[in-house]
């Protein structure tokens, strides 16, 4: 079983993914008015055609037996895992903004990265470096460069 | 010639080397720190160059320019995380030198390499400017598109043999710089009404996210905790240790 999570069979999948991803968003493109022109959508298309073609030849490949896997079945869920904490932390900068969202996020990554290399875990340290790296982080982009950071549609 | 050794005569100046020392070290501070960059120190400088005489605050923010590119390639060997598009193929031969423990080496070879690399190109831009330009300005459409073919096969060309995923990375890359306003007829393409989407993804940010999170990924992935604790025990048993 471990043998179909091959890092090409999931590469192929995963592009597979993205090219059925971006022939659908394809078509909220406006058709060009002129007669007989592509349009804007052209170059995605023959994107999206190249990844659907490369990724299902990608997936179908045989992958050789005596290679040590890139990774185990529980190393690519918790890389998933991960992956989708930085979703989350993606769709919470828009919906609570930087300030509320940033601090949270950095002290869970803390947690689940002390815990992976099994160090120490000072619970204070932490959700002060939080703060302040996200403080730091905010009095820098937003008050000294005059960067907008996301202030979160619900506040 | 007269005006190239009236310009070496003017850079020599203590004050202008001064000026220019502290520039490029400015910028190689941005340039190494990733999601800074040298442009971005170079539009933070330019108020300060206002009040400058022209000759020197081109000189300084050339140094700042300089010293950007050149520091991008602390952050690709350090980290692994290219700190401008120039230091992307830094990443792959100066990190993995790193993770064995020859960082000095690496930051060494890289050093010397934007040296033999800056010198003869300041000096080629010093004579052939004018030459270049006028051959700049007949580049049309079609040395464009042959452009972007070259670069779509030296991309497959670089995928160490593997051409599915050469072609997979071009495409990825096609479908990057999709993102935008499309420059043709200004069509919204993938936008959806989000401003920071309309000028397209950058490619700096781009690589940096692939690199940072690949690498940040995969050092959580391989690594492996305990199998009795999970998270929230993790945190409630290091809470209690603490007090």
């Amino acid at each position: 079983m471990d043998h179909f999570f091959h890092r090409d069979r999931i590469a192929g999948l995963l592009t597979l993914g993205i090219a059925a991803l971006i022939y659908v968003l394809c078509r909220d493109i406006p058709e060009s008015k002129v007669a007989g022109d592509f349009g804007s959508k052209l170059f995605p298309l023959i994107a999206a055609g190249i990844l659907g073609v490369c990724g299902t030849a990608l997936s179908l490949r045989p992958c050789p037996k005596n290679e040590k896997p890139f990774l185990e079945k529980k190393q690519w869920c918790r890389l998933f895992g991960l992956f989708a904490l930085y979703g989350t932390y993606a769709a919470a900068l828009k919906y609570v903004g930087f300030k509320y969202s940033t601090p949270v996020f950095l002290f869970v990554v803390l947690v689940l990265l002390s815990r992976a290399a099994q160090r120490k875990f000072n619970i204070l340290f932490a959700a002060a470096y939080s703060v302040a790296l996200t403080a730091g982080v905010y009095w820098l982009f937003q008050i000294v460069l005059r960067v907008r950071l996301p202030k979160g549609v619900l506040f | 010639m007269d005006i190239i050794i009236e310009v070496l005569g003017y850079l020599l100046r203590p004050s202008c080397l001064l000026l220019m020392l502290g520039g490029s070290a400015l910028g190689t501070v941005f340039g190494a720190i990733p999601g800074l960059s040298g442009s971005m120190c170079i539009m933070l400088m330019l108020p300060i160059t206002y009040s400058m005489e022209a000759r020197m605050a081109i000189a300084f923010l050339m140094a700042v320019y300089i010293g950007g590119i050149s520091g991008s390639c602390i952050g690709s060997i350090l980290l692994g995380i290219p700190g401008a598009n120039s230091s992307l193929a830094t990443v792959y031969d100066g990190y993995a030198m790193t993770k064995k423990g020859e960082c000095v080496r690496a930051m060494s070879a890289a050093i010397v390499a934007n040296f033999l690399g800056t010198v003869p190109s300041v000096l080629v831009a010093a004579v052939a400017s004018r030459a270049l330009a006028k051959i700049a300005v007949k580049i049309g459409p079609w040395e464009y598109f042959s452009l972007g073919v070259c670069a779509i096969v030296l991309v497959i060309s670089l995928s160490k043999g593997d051409l599915l995923k050469g072609f997979i990375s071009a495409a990825l890359g096609i479908a990057c710089t999709c993102i935008g306003i499309a420059p043709v007829d200004g069509v919204h393409r993938f936008v959806y009404g989000n401003v920071y989407l309309m000028g397209g993804l950058s490619l700096t940010y781009v690589f940096m996210g692939i690199f940072a999170t690949r690498n940040i990924l995969l050092e959580y992935a391989r690594k492996d905790p305990k199998k009795t604790s999970s998270p929230l025990r993790y945190l409630v048993s290091n809470g209690r240790r603490l007090t």
